[in-house]
């Protein structure tokens, strides 16, 4: 089951890359899609709540300045079907995140996935329409 | 004994392979019917995804003066045109606090809906803002006159195997689509739902509204698929989340 899961995910990732729109409501145009920054930090909060779910995390830069960054990910619903749960990450936890920066330079990014200790990968989620018959690519 | 019990293993073993227990476990893990499986007719009941669609008002439509006005002022998360995005909360989009979501464009978000057919009705329960249509099927035609509703007033029939619905009704507070497409209350809207097979079915919208548009106009047919395997969640649209969401998001989103 986890294995299938994560070959959907990947499937996901493979046509959420290669398409936009991205989101539903909210749109991404506050986001930098052609760049794609990976940072390794430490979880502070993970908010699942309507409109958009979102967690932050502390990390580090070259210099050991630490900043924190919030991720945008999609609605609550479309993140459960996509294999998340509420405590799947909590604040403490280590994580690799790869997210699409904001444009404006703020703490601020559009996840793309994220890698939690264990090594499992989970993406944003919610666009699962993408790639089906009938979508504008 | 041995073989007699290793026997009975092996007709329990063939028992299970081919009973329909079995098989609705594993048809509910593959979530797909294969293509031998019938298509219901006049039975499009179950649980429906959509694809996305944020601006699916052909070029080719010309909107009436008041309308093109109005779209050109409407301020949204998608560039269009010359017309800049925002992400704040000079966004005039009405589900950004909170409005009902319009037919049709409820039925191009990222949640699915479920048809629930009972006597005399269709109702669609869409997983969006937890809205609930009803479509009359008892043979009534639509109101001369109807008070104008987010909605709007549905009645249904079928047309061979098709499902065709008009409704009329609406009232003029809604967008067609993510990027602000007007109407008017002289809406006429038909869709029509055709079963392409178990899993699928296709949507064509005709929009019939010359107050606001200078021809009539279809957009379609558009694949819907079936998913067996998801329930229909609750997700409200409330102001307190949404305040929120712009506190924890949208404000960073719009630091200079």
């Amino acid at each position: 089951m986890k294995s299938k899961l994560l070959i959907l995910s990947a499937l996901l990732a493979v046509f959420l890359l290669a398409s936009v729109p991205l989101a539903a409501h909210h749109g991404q145009a506050a986001y930098d899609l052609t760049k794609k920054i990976t940072l390794k930090g430490t979880v502070t909060d993970f908010t699942v709540s309507n409109p958009h779910a979102h967690f932050s995390f502390d990390a580090a830069d070259d210099k050991g300045k630490v900043k924190n960054w919030t991720m945008e990910l999609t609605t609550p619903l479309m993140l459960m079907r996509t294999g998340w749960s509420r405590t799947i990450i909590k604040p403490g936890d280590t994580v690799t995140v790869t997210f699409y920066p904001s444009k404006n330079g703020a703490g601020l990014g559009y996840l793309d996935n994220v890698v939690l200790a264990d090594g499992t990968m989970l993406y944003r989620g919610g666009s699962s329409h993408v790639g089906e018959p009938g979508v504008a690519q | 004994m041995w073989t007699r019990l290793i026997g009975l293993i092996a007709m329990l073993l063939a028992v299970l392979l081919f009973s329909p227990v079995l098989h609705a476990q594993t048809a509910g893990q593959s979530q797909q019917a294969d293509a031998r499986t019938p298509v219901p007719v006049h039975d499009f009941s179950g649980v429906w995804y959509g694809p996305l669609e944020l601006n699916y008002v052909p070029a080719s439509v010309t909107m009436q003066p008041w309308a093109a006005a109005k779209f050109n002022s409407e301020r949204t998360q998608y560039k269009v045109g010359d017309r800049p995005f925002v992400k704040d909360t000079t966004n005039t989009d009405p589900i950004l606090h909170c409005d009902p979501v319009s037919i049709p464009r409820i039925y191009w978000s990222i949640h699915p809906f479920e048809i629930i057919q009972i006597p005399g009705r269709i109702l669609m329960y869409f997983e969006e803002f937890h809205t609930i249509r009803e479509i009359w099927m008892d043979g009534r035609g639509l109101p001369k006159d109807p008070e104008p509703t987010w909605l709007g007033y549905s009645v249904g029939r079928w047309d061979g195997n098709d499902l065709v619905i008009e409704t009329a009704g609406f009232n003029d507070k809604t967008w067609l689509d993510s990027v602000g497409h007007p109407h008017s209350e002289a809406l006429h809207l038909t869709e029509r739902f055709h079963r392409v097979d178990h899993d699928a079915m296709e949507l064509t919208l005709t929009f019939d509204d010359p107050k606001a548009y200078t021809t009539r106009w279809s957009y379609g047919p558009k694949t819907m698929k079936l998913k067996p395997g998801w329930e229909i969640g609750e997700l409200f649209c409330t102001l307190e989340d949404q305040k929120n969401f712009e506190k924890s998001v949208m404000d960073l989103a719009n630091k200079p």
